[in-house]
């Protein structure tokens, strides 16, 4: 495990308003999801900041891939193109009046040559699916949108850590499922990530780490369960373990399962089930968007209709499908064709060819870890779709 | 308030917003300065019938009721100077206003004075709506750094016009805010009340400007923006078509004087 | 009440535009000079513009039963002197010429003169003085605002009567139309920011500190 971001010891002050960060110790691994939590005031957002170097400590010191950061403006301008971080109100991030110059606005600052701008405003603004929008005025965003081009300002520099404040705050619960699907997107493709926010259920199913601050301290930093075992520390900062978590425990206590696998998410919590009811569930047939398969209304009409779910996953799926589809259609990403095929029922998901090894590994995971047999089918080849059938019979 | 923000969404949305801003700008400044040099009525009539047309292309000739309320406040102020233009000309008196307290005498000069600036002003607001339906803020210091001024000065002209439309958003939502508590009722009150949302608005822009800072600095803001779209510039074709209507209007002026047609 | 596009002969727009160019120029140079030593107030500066602007925009209750806009260069004089109000008053004529259609394009040049120029430079002037014997602040704030925007007008007067008719008896009747529409605006306007200046010594101390430092006598 490489740790690309560490802090030793680190404390910091506001003039005049007493410790923001104490002692603070923290190791933020490659390639890995990590939660920050904690109440409003905890130090959050002062210690992302320290992490780019945009704060400098007072006491200990902040390690960029284990070389201490060094304050001056070159090596900081070097830092701050590999960890990006996002501020909690995206119209504090936006500077220029349309989209793509607000893309660009990072770029440009590294001084990159134009043609290479382009390419990364570009592949930022289709990832978070603003390609329609590139030339319109900032202000006239909405704030779910401003949210995503402050990411996608961010984006653009290619950061190797992405650092976001809140990012799931003010929005509403679709957009937010967006953010943390874009978010997984991007950790498939290697970017490490840390997120703080106040919603323990969303940083529950969402985290590989957790790293819980209270009054400028890291109170907690470890796996998930860990934290929710411990109830001391959580009566203290006042939170509550997810419903979940709750949920599974009390049903181990009443003897309906082992305690473990502790369950991230609703849905996992179904596979539970599922498997104590020996109740087969649906497969999924993969369609790469990459190779043209796309659906047309009619054919999704039909699919639902013939009791099968129908979803996307990735930002590159979702944008063209919603080229071929009515604006008020939505459907569901990853995590809801899991959910509908718990059901039983079939999923049809349209993705992008370089996400799917990255699915197969997800859901053979999840068929692992609650002990379920699902079925994945994927039968790309050259010559086109080589098999048609659904994977169960 | 809002007219702002229905003039800068009208600019996105104009017919005319490609069309090169530093071309549709010296259109604009030959056309008014033209109908200033002019001594006939003829040719600020003729500004404004281009500047008309000009404007109702911009807007796809959907005229919103923005556009009516901007006319009407620039008539009022016109004829209110224009009467008084009209008033201090001397001149042989052609017609006079007894009041109380002072005599208002117009003269004739003092009348053709007046109605020769009042259509200025007339031709010159088409114009400019035309100018201002079509190009957005930002296309506007594109244009001004096309035309060698500092750089520093358009980046501050775009960022202070990003930051009013986020201050106007706050404005709107403290003004509905005072209104439903009432802060409108009477006038005195109405004072309080704006004197509140200004404290409120002014505090918010220190610290927006404070984590603004932060912001950039997260950013790689290293001084000085590039662009990524170079603006358009002022290509050869409009520079010919500037000349013509100049050249056009000033024609048109001499024809009309030697044939003593409206002479101002 | 800005100077309307077409009320200027060609020949009296030029000239208050280089008139005003110097005051404009060394305006920016300040400004540069402000952003060089200290890059945070690139984003003060702006917010600052912008909060001009706004305000300009509000529509205040004044006597004569019309609204009128307030010009908010008297605050902007206190806060940052008069070079660089007269590059904030640049940027909003713009802005209202392009987002309102107040004002015009030609005229520009007259219009950041008494806006921006004369205006605060009269205003600030007695803000010095009045800070050197230690005028209370609300009668300082009130002046200082009410002073900035009576000059600006008087100066718009005496553009317009510069353009028409013999000046003496133009500026009279130009001046009796401003003194009717535009001193209860003065007034107006020399209360809000009174009250404001109040509101904000209590709210932020700090910030007001900021704006209405008393270090112009310690200077002196």
């Amino acid at each position: 495990m490489a740790v690309l971001l560490e802090c030793q010891g680190v404390s910091y002050d506001y003039p005049g308003r007493g410790a923001a960060l104490r002692d603070v110790h923290l190791e933020i691994v490659k390639g890995r999801k990590t939660a920050i939590i904690g109440p409003n005031g905890a130090g959050k957002s002062t210690l992302f900041l320290h992490l780019n170097g945009v704060l400098r400590p007072k006491g200990g010191q902040v390690r960029f891939q284990g070389e201490p950061i060094v304050y001056r403006n070159k090596d900081l301008s070097l830092l701050r193109k590999e960890v990006a971080v996002i501020l909690q109100n995206p119209d504090d991030q936006i500077f220029s009046a349309t989209v793509e110059e607000d893309v660009a606005f990072g770029p440009l600052n590294l001084g990159l040559p134009k043609e290479e701008i382009e390419a990364r405003v570009d592949e930022a603004l289709a990832l978070v699916d603003m390609t329609g929008e590139r030339e319109r005025p900032s202000q006239q965003l909405s704030f779910g949108q401003k949210k995503r081009l402050a990411l996608a300002g961010a984006l653009a520099m290619r950061p190797k850590v992405l650092i976001m404040d809140e990012p799931t705050a003010g929005l509403d619960p679709h957009m937010v499922q967006e953010v943390l699907e874009l978010t997984e997107e991007l950790h498939m493709k290697g970017i490490t990530l840390v997120m703080s926010t106040h919603e323990l259920e969303v940083a529950y199913s969402w985290a590989d780490d957790f790293v819980v601050m209270n009054l400028g301290k890291v109170v907690f930093s470890g796996p998930a369960e860990g934290l929710f075992a411990n109830r001391s520390l959580l009566e203290l900062i006042g939170f509550q373990a997810p419903d979940v978590y709750r949920m599974n425990e009390e049903m181990h206590r009443i003897g309906l399962f082992e305690l473990t696998p502790v369950p991230k998410h609703m849905t996992d919590l179904r596979m539970k089930f599922c498997r104590m009811n020996g109740r087969a569930m649906g497969g999924m047939s993969i369609r790469r968007v990459d190779k043209g398969e796309l659906p047309s209304i009619t054919e999704v009409h039909t699919l639902i209709s013939q009791g099968r779910a129908v979803g996307y996953y990735g930002s590159r799926a979702k944008h063209l499908l919603a080229t071929m589809l009515p604006s008020d259609v939505r459907l569901p990403g990853l995590r809801g064709c899991l959910d509908k095929m718990v059901d039983g029922r079939d999923a049809m998901l349209y993705t992008d060819g370089m996400l799917v090894p990255a699915i197969m590994d997800h859901i053979n995971n999840l068929a692992q870890r609650y002990g379920l047999a699902i079925n994945v089918m994927d039968g790309w080849t050259e010559e086109g779709h080589a098999a048609d059938g659904w994977p169960t019979g | 308030m809002d007219d702002m923000f229905e003039l800068d969404e009208m600019a996105y949305r104009s017919a005319a917003l490609r069309w090169s801003p530093a071309g549709k700008f010296v259109l604009a400044l030959t056309m008014l300065v033209a109908s200033l040099l002019a001594n006939t009525l003829v040719v600020p009539l003729m500004v404004l019938l281009v500047g008309t047309i000009l404007l109702g292309y911009s807007v796809r000739f959907r005229f919103p009721k923005v556009i009516g309320a901007l006319v009407l406040e620039g008539i009022g102020i016109m004829v209110l100077g224009g009467a008084v233009i009209a008033a201090v000309t001397p001149g042989e008196t052609v017609w006079a206003i007894d009041l109380a307290l002072l005599k208002i005498t117009f003269s004739g000069e003092g009348i053709t004075t007046a109605s020769m600036v009042t259509l200025r002003a007339l031709a010159g607001i088409s114009v400019m709506l035309f100018f201002a339906t079509s190009t957005p803020i930002p296309h506007f210091a594109d244009m001004l750094v096309r035309f060698k001024v500092p750089k520093l000065f358009a980046e501050l002209m775009v960022m202070v016009y990003r930051y009013s439309f986020m201050l106007l958003d706050e404005v709107g939502r403290m003004h509905l805010a005072a209104e439903c508590r009432l802060g409108f009722h009477g006038r005195m009150n109405t004072l309080r009340t704006y004197a509140k949302m200004m404290t409120g608005m002014f505090i918010r822009s220190i610290e927006t400007s404070e984590r603004s800072n932060i912001g950039m600095q997260c950013r790689n803001y290293q001084g000085g923006v590039g662009m990524l779209r170079q603006p358009q510039g002022m290509s050869a074709p409009w520079a010919v078509l500037c000349l013509a209507v100049f050249l056009a209007l000033l024609e048109l002026n001499l024809f009309c004087e030697r044939c003593g047609i409206l002479l101002g | 009440m800005h100077i309307m596009e077409g009320f200027l002969s060609l020949e009296w727009a030029l000239f208050w535009t280089v008139v005003s160019a110097p005051f404009v120029v060394y305006g920016f140079y300040r400004v540069r000079r402000i952003i060089k030593e200290d890059p945070a107030q690139r984003t003060m500066l702006a917010l600052s513009g912008a909060f001009i602007f706004v305000m300009s925009s509000f529509k205040l209750p004044s006597v004569t039963g019309s609204s009128s806009h307030p010009t908010g260069t008297g605050f902007s004089t206190m806060f940052f002197g008069v070079g660089v109000t007269s590059v904030m008053s640049l940027i909003v004529l713009i802005f209202q010429a392009l987002l309102l259609a107040h004002g015009g394009l030609t005229t520009l040049g007259a219009n950041v003169f008494s806006m921006g120029i004369a205006g605060p430079f009269v205003a600030y002037a007695a803000f010095r003085a009045m800070t050197k014997v230690r005028v209370p602040t609300p009668a300082k704030v009130f002046i200082t605002v009410f002073l900035a925007d009576v000059f600006t007008y008087i100066t718009t007067a005496v553009q317009l009567a510069l353009a028409y008719g013999p000046f003496l008896s133009s500026l009279t009747s130009f001046l009796a139309v401003f003194t009717i529409t535009q001193i209860p605006l003065g007034i107006v306007e020399g209360i809000l920011f009174t009250i404001f200046v109040d509101y904000l010594e209590r709210a932020r101390p700090d910030l007001t500190e900021r704006i209405l430092p008393r270090r112009v006598a310690d200077e002196a």
